[in-house]
């Protein structure tokens, strides 16, 4: 009991799991039995780069990946840990030595035994090094010692509240020593051909067309998976991957992989189901951001009678067709341990902005124009283009003159955060099981740091708030913690170097064949292991 | 063949210097696509691509390399360029030889038909259809073609070059290609079909007024015969040298129709490569494309030689 | 003015041609009338959003995802199709009558090294470069207009230069060059104006096609932000091909309507100009 209230507290301070399991289909479904054998057919987009995982390098790579590779544990909807490589483990009571025991038998696909020493290795050659956020939240371990080759003790510096989040699931997949020891990790040839302990071995892997894994009959959990194979197939136009998933041809589809208004009217078909659960992990929040040194957009007034020109209604219904909710401030609903919604609010009111750009010096001009600004758009995305038109007109209402840029996105990454030469932008961050990791990167003035993308590129310094992500950075006491976030939330909400304009709701689209798919806050970064099809 | 190369150099240090021009490095694209890289990495990858070198020095050992025959690294991918280039070559040959055949036959048969019923109904149809056809954006034709016959009637497929993973061989694979190379065929070579129905339409009108024809006719040969034997035989040289003319062209346009039916081949990489910043890879495909019109160019000249009606007459 | 007349009598000759002009006539009007017949701004958000064609009296062809009225999309997008089309025309012809005018009347070393130039842009396939260019650069009007006539000024070289290297050795400027006239007076009084019948009945093909290459790149999501050009439209419509076709559908009409009147005319002004080519 002790041992599973401090896991709890280690993964975050949880969240309620009770109200959550009811609503899981997966514990509807169990009085199925889960037949073997069939095909699963997922889109896979955009194409990855590479199949090795463990840098955490993007979305398609962690998806494709996490069916070849597994992580010591994984996290359920109550962000508690599962075992997966890891069999079990302790935690000291100062949380700075976390111990793993690890499961027995369990092989590589090239036949090698699994061993402590992959996980050591792993973490100190590829995660610290390697992993783009485990590099730095992995900052306070000092070691990982192999007492034997079923054990493996991680040494930390001082405590990491959000641990076992780095540690889990697709963040934390774990890398054969052997192969990739004394090797240039990045480009060993064995990342076009990858070689892990998943439930999936791979197969084939045809460039522009698919990738595909098959059944590994020696995984550990005996008698999983159910699946035969799992063809990723990569279809570059979004239109069509909606239509292969109206016709069938493709059984599932990750999140953004079909437009907004797509999966809003493919949820409405009797064999396709849109699932809104699996994606908490995500917490996306759409973000209209301003560079707080422009001289008109860096003072406070202008942008909070911006925020009143907005109607993030229209946006939600026309632009994301439900896909998601007005918001409220910087930190998503889904970071239950976090979140409030306790601040400053801007409703629609376009008398009321044009009134404060009066008083904050910038009446109606020549043309009815207060002033001129430009908006860029991150172009990954199409619906951050619509957001910025509407943007234009809705801005454009109370005289304020803006101009679109939608530069593609290596000269958007270029202009923005090398750089810093913009006014303002849309774009949406991925904040990820907590602010710690997902957040602070764009507010504090730590993160101020040309040539890093997706860092501070507000240019926002504030003392208060960087002492709040500091003290989250080690506080343990959840509830303490949750008093800082909520400061936080309410001073970021009151300056706006980021205006919340929607949190997004991620969603994956499957076929009504497709049983347990979401049993997991992962959904489609799970392996798959306990995925069947119903004939 | 050394004008060949020396036009091959120019053509890789022409592209060469635009790129360089561009302002954002795949360095900066690897970062935005991960969401998140710090300074220590991102020198590392600079290096690692050598980024960090003068202009000069790059150009210089690009060159170089690219004597020895090595095109160099896919940045993203870390794959030799040329590897991937001939992934992808297959489906785009497929696709661009099965677009211009089809522009080419139909074009030749709408020709002759319009010629043969010049200034009546036929000939008119004809030539209105081939009037919008030339009018047509690709890619409209596409999303209109795939409305029709994928979403409305469910006749073919919308994307993709084959059914995947089902493990079809021989003639079921043949067919489950063919079915999947119909539309992006059918969208691709409706622009060359109307350029090739009307200039086979004039030429055939022309030959028609030749004096050999003339004889041949008065010779009592049969009308068919005609047709055949001297008309379409000498018609088909301007039909042959627009093939050469074309070739470029059609390699533009399958950026746009790859694109559209999620065709796995050259164009969209291209097109891909772009916004990747992948330098190596587009560079590579840049100068494969000016290679293939330049192969192909030679090609359609040997075979106008062979097609040549002076040679023909010469042997008489 | 007698030779304009006896240009239009050829030109009329041909049916399809006065009507190619006469559509042209007409997108030409609406785009004139563009603020008279579709007042306010095309990216307003007017109405409800995906309405149908017909479905609500104020919006004959519908709205899009946002609400836009489409009829002024299309309306207005006919001078960005226009305009860019027009621009980059000139633009390439200027570039192209240039460099072939230099190279067909000096000939020799200069026009070796102008000819080498022009083939290895024209080996490059002309779509993939404008999309390069405007990819690497920021997607503007102009930087489009750039890249479109940077990539389509080969054949204009081609076709002006042959015709300098015929004209260059008739009597005429020969008498020129006798009499002591200087050359770039030779060249822009003389031989250029002569020159000039393929590239105008040229330039009109360039035109359509121009307005095809701005709207494929709009459909690449490459086009002008700012602007509401048929392309875009089209873009913004993709997504929602399999509900809202109409979106897609409408603003391609248009298109294809301009393309096909600038085509019919080029081929008008082809038969008017060209006697050889005549009844063909």
């Amino acid at each position: 009991m002790q041992r599973r209230t401090i896991l709890k507290l280690a993964a975050l301070g949880g969240i309620g799991a009770g109200a959550l399991r009811h609503a899981d289909p997966a514990f509807a479904q169990g009085a199925e039995q889960p037949r073997r054998g069939g095909t699963l057919t997922m889109t896979l987009t955009p194409e990855p780069t590479t199949l090795f995982p463990a840098t955490g390098a993007s979305f398609p790579i962690m998806i494709a990946g996490a069916k070849m590779f597994d992580p010591l544990i994984r996290l359920d909807f109550d962000f508690s840990m599962k075992p997966m490589l890891a069999e079990s483990w302790d935690i000291s009571a100062d949380r700075l030595t976390w111990t793993f025991r690890l499961r027995r038998g369990v092989k590589w696909h090239d036949g090698r035994d699994f061993t402590s020493a992959d996980v050591a290795f792993t973490m100190m050659e590829v995660w610290k090094k390697l992993h783009v956020r485990g590099r730095n939240a992995l900052r306070a371990v000092e070691a990982a010692e192999t007492p034997d080759p079923h054990t493996v003790v991680f040494k930390l510096s001082a405590p990491v509240p959000y641990f076992a989040s780095v540690l889990s699931s697709h963040e934390g997949v774990i890398v054969p020593r052997h192969i990739y020891e004394g090797t240039n990790i990045l480009s060993n040839p064995a990342n076009q051909r990858p070689v892990g302990t998943g439930p999936f071995r791979f197969r084939e892997w045809v460039r522009g067309s698919h990738i595909i894994m098959e059944r590994n009959p020696d995984y550990w959990d005996a008698g999983k998976p159910y699946l035969d194979r799992i063809i990723a197939r990569i279809i570059p136009d979004a239109a069509s991957r909606a239509a292969a998933l109206e016709s069938g041809e493709i059984l599932l589809a990750g999140p953004n992989h079909v437009p907004l208004n797509d999966t809003a009217r493919l949820g409405r078909l009797p064999h396709l189901e849109v699932h809104k659960r699996g994606n908490e992990y995500s917490a996306a929040v759409i973000y209209l951001q301003f560079n707080v040194e422009h001289p008109v957009l860096g003072k406070p007034a202008v942008r909070r009678a911006l925020a009143h020109a907005v109607d993030q209604n229209f946006i939600v219904q026309n632009i994301m067709f439900g896909l998601g909710t007005p918001a409220t401030g910087v930190i998503s609903p889904y970071q239950r341990h976090a979140y409030t919604d306790q601040v400053a609010r801007y409703p629609l009111d376009p008398a009321r902005a044009e009134r404060l750009l009066d008083e904050a010096g910038h009446p109606r001009g020549a043309g009815g124009v207060r002033f001129a600004m430009t908006l860029d758009a991150y172009t990954l995305g199409e619906h951050y283009v619509r957001i910025a038109e509407y943007l234009r007109e809705a801005l454009g209402r109370i005289g304020v003159r803006v101009t679109l840029r939608t530069e593609e996105a290596a000269t958007f990454v270029r202009r923005v955060y090398t750089q810093n030469d913009y006014e303002a932008l849309v774009f949406a961050a991925v904040l990820l099981a907590d602010p710690t990791v997902g957040l602070q990167r764009l507010l504090y003035s730590g993160a101020i740091q040309r040539g890093m993308a997706f860092t501070n590129a507000s240019n926002y310094r504030n003392p208060r708030v960087d002492a709040l992500f500091e003290a989250c950075q080690t506080e343990g006491d959840p509830e303490k913690r949750r008093g800082y976030w909520h400061e936080l939330q309410r001073i970021v909400q009151d300056e706006l170097p980021l205006l919340a304009l929607a949190n997004w709701d991620y969603t994956n689209i499957s076929n009504r064949r497709v049983r347990n798919f979401v049993i997991s806050p992962h959904a489609m970064f799970e392996n798959f292991a306990d995925m069947w099809l119903a004939s | 063949m050394w004008q060949g190369a020396i036009t091959i150099v120019a053509i890789a240090i022409f592209n060469f210097c635009l790129i360089h021009m561009a302002p954002g490095s795949p360095v900066d694209v690897l970062a935005g696509e991960s969401g998140t890289a710090d300074p220590a990495m991102m020198e590392e990858l600079t290096r690692r691509f050598n980024l960090d070198q003068p202009f000069h020095v790059q150009l210089f050992s690009y060159l170089w390399n690219m004597a020895q025959l090595n095109l160099g690294q896919s940045y993203r991918d870390n794959q030799p360029v040329v590897t991937l280039i001939l992934a992808r070559l297959p489906a785009t040959l497929l696709l661009m030889a099965s677009a211009i055949g089809a522009a080419f036959l139909f074009g030749l048969l709408l020709g002759v038909v319009s010629a043969r019923f010049v200034g009546r109904a036929a000939d008119e149809g004809i030539s209105f259809f081939a009037l919008v056809s030339y009018a047509t954006p690709t890619f409209w034709s596409g999303l209109m073609l795939i409305t029709l016959f994928s979403v409305k009637l469910g006749w073919l497929p919308s994307s993709g070059m084959m059914t995947i993973g089902s493990d079809k061989t021989g003639l079921a694979f043949m067919l489950d290609v063919g079915r999947h190379l119909i539309l992006p065929t059918l969208s691709l070579s409706l622009f060359y079909m109307a350029i090739y129905t009307r200039l086979m339409r004039a030429s055939m009108l022309e030959v028609y007024g030749l004096d050999y024809v003339r004889s041949a006719r008065a010779r009592g040969l049969s009308e068919a015969r005609v047709a055949f034997r001297h008309v379409l035989r000498n018609a088909l040289l301007p039909m042959v040298t627009m093939v050469g003319v074309q070739v470029g062209s059609i390699l533009g346009g399958s950026v746009v129709v790859e694109t559209v039916y999620g065709w796995p081949g050259l164009g969209r990489l291209a097109f891909e490569s772009v916004g990747r910043r992948d330098y190596n890879l587009l560079l590579a495909i840049l100068l494969f494309s000016s290679v293939m019109v330049i192969v192909t160019n030679l090609v359609v000249d040997i075979i106008y030689t062979l097609l040549d009606p002076r040679i023909e007459h010469g042997k008489k | 003015m007698g030779g304009l007349i006896g240009f239009w009598r050829l030109y009329r000759r041909r049916r399809m041609a006065v009507a190619g002009a006469s559509a042209l006539l007409g997108v030409f009007l609406v785009a004139l009338l563009a603020a008279v017949i579709s007042p306010g701004d095309p990216w307003d958000m007017a109405g409800r959003p995906l309405l149908w064609p017909g479905q609500e009296v104020g919006f004959p062809f519908g709205t899009d995802v946002l609400g836009r009225d489409i009829l002024a999309g299309v309306v207005h997008g006919s001078r960005v199709s226009l305009a860019i089309g027009f621009a980059a025309t000139m633009a390439a012809l200027l570039l192209g009558v240039t460099i072939g005018a230099i190279a067909g009347y000096f000939g020799g070393y200069v026009d070796d090294v102008l000819m080498r130039f022009t083939e290895i842009v024209q080996t490059i396939p002309s779509f993939l470069l404008i999309l390069v260019l405007v990819a690497i650069f920021s997607p503007s009007a102009v930087n489009i207009v750039i890249a479109i006539s940077v990539s389509t000024w080969p054949p204009v070289a081609r076709l002006v230069r042959a015709e300098f290297l015929s004209l260059r050795e008739r009597e005429f400027v020969q008498a020129c060059i006798v009499l002591g006239m200087s050359r770039p007076r030779i060249i822009l009084t003389q031989v250029l104006p002569n020159s000039l019948a393929p590239v105008v009945v040229i330039s009109s093909v360039m035109v359509a096609s121009a307005i095809l290459n701005e709207a494929s790149l709009a459909f690449l999501g490459l086009g002008d932000p700012n602007i509401m050009s048929w392309g875009t439209m089209i873009s913004i419509g993709r997504n929602s091909l399999r509900t809202a076709w109409y979106m897609v559908a409408i603003p391609g009409i248009a298109i294809i309507i301009t393309v096909m009147a600038l085509n019919l005319v080029g081929e008008g002004l082809n038969d008017a100009l060209n006697p050889r080519l005549r009844g063909r």
